[in-house]
């Protein structure tokens, strides 16, 4: 027992392995691309996003334009009308 | 008899062995027929859920798409971690169809099956506390308990949240005690019986843990208990392997013996002491086994 726990004789136990469990370490290499650590989280920022919001005042966010007082200044487009300062 | 999906969890597969013969052997006593999850894991206790909150969800749904491939509506489980981890995981799952559908996408790029929300999630106590499995637990035990005096220790994930469990009031919880009755047992009453039993911060804080355990196994044995029941694997660790810990740490050898529910009924119902396997405890049962002779 004591070269067990030293790592130097194999366990006479067989160790308990559930079935298929490739599958769920498959499933976690796919939650870290596409979970919320991957791209439903940091890409797409779903969930920062909705506590800003929520922190801001997420109406008064929504109802507010892209551009202009409060925003960012509107940009120059050429053949449109004059950018605003 | 009801079929039910029997998800069995860690403890139970390895070093609480006795947990899942007891049940196994005492399920067809009591109307169940038990379609075991082989292709299952762990439920990731309270540590995944912590560390990788979205993994924890996948993990869980996959489990519950694995029960709700058996054609069974019900998905039992024994043990208190499970339970919470369960239905926490399909109470989210339920309420969000936009994330039930990334989770399944995810559950389908593995090859596992879909899940679509037809599982309920119910402890082995919940299942034998009321209704017919209680009528079949009574016609089960004729052996009985023969007066033995029994603390109940709920634990505390099968109680709280009670939003999320539901089955007792987690205050006044009394479905352990309806058991015991039933099996011809006198039920102790005693505070600590709703508290935690410490395995969760045995190994950041001893001293904390040992000082939560220490609270129900003194009250029981004050109390004249001459053994306590719990329907969780890691409560029955905490209170049977450790008192030892509390022997050195207090200088109390209480010598309380630990029984699984399974274990409690199932000497009430008569299982053999090969379906019971009260070897693999740590405390020595005998004082109970003597007592009722088996």
């Amino acid at each position: 027992m004591g070269l067990m726990r030293h790592g130097k004789v194999p366990s006479p136990f067989p160790q308990h392995v559930a079935k298929h469990v490739g599958e769920a370490r498959a499933l976690y290499d796919i939650v870290k691309h596409r979970g919320e650590a991957g791209a439903a989280g940091i890409v797409q920022a779903e969930r920062p996003l909705s506590r800003i919001e929520h922190a801001e005042g997420a109406s008064e966010a929504a109802e507010r334009g892209p551009y202009g007082p409060g925003s960012f200044p509107e940009p120059y487009l050429p053949g449109e009308k004059e950018a605003t300062q | 008899v009801k079929q039910v999906a029997y998800y069995k969890g860690c403890l139970a597969s390895l070093s609480a062995k006795e947990l899942d013969i007891a049940t196994q052997a005492l399920a067809p006593k009591v109307g169940l027929e038990l379609i075991e999850l082989e292709a299952v894991t762990c439920c990731g206790a309270g540590d995944i859920h912590e560390a990788e909150p979205d993994y924890y969800l996948h993990l869980n749904a996959r489990i519950l798409a694995y029960a709700e491939a058996t054609g069974a509506d019900t998905l039992m489980t024994i043990c208190n971690v499970c339970t919470l981890n369960l239905r926490q995981a399909d109470f989210t799952l339920k309420g969000d169809p936009a994330l039930l559908e990334r989770v399944n996408a995810n559950l389908a790029a593995v090859g596992a099956p879909r899940y679509s929300g037809g599982v309920e999630v119910l402890h082995f106590l919940w299942l034998i506390a009321a209704g017919e499995g209680f009528e079949l637990l009574q016609q089960a035990a004729h052996r009985g308990l023969k007066g033995l005096r029994i603390a109940p220790f709920y634990g505390c994930q099968i109680l709280r949240p009670s939003k999320l469990l539901g089955f007792d009031d987690p205050d006044r919880p009394d479905s352990l005690e309806r058991i015991i009755a039933a099996c011809g047992g006198e039920a102790i009453d005693y505070p600590a019986k709703i508290k935690c039993c410490g395995f969760p911060i045995i190994q950041a804080r001893e001293d904390v843990a040992l000082a939560e355990l220490v609270q129900p196994i003194e009250q029981a044995k004050e109390a004249g208990a001459d053994a306590m029941v719990t329907p969780c694997p890691l409560c029955h660790l905490s209170l049977d392997a450790w008192q030892s810990k509390l022997r050195k740490q207090t200088g109390r050898d209480f010598q309380m013996p630990i029984l699984h529910l399974s274990q409690l009924v199932g000497v009430a119902a008569g299982l053999a002491d090969s379906e019971l396997r009260f070897k693999r405890h740590v405390v020595s049962v005998a004082p109970v086994t003597e007592k009722l002779a088996v």
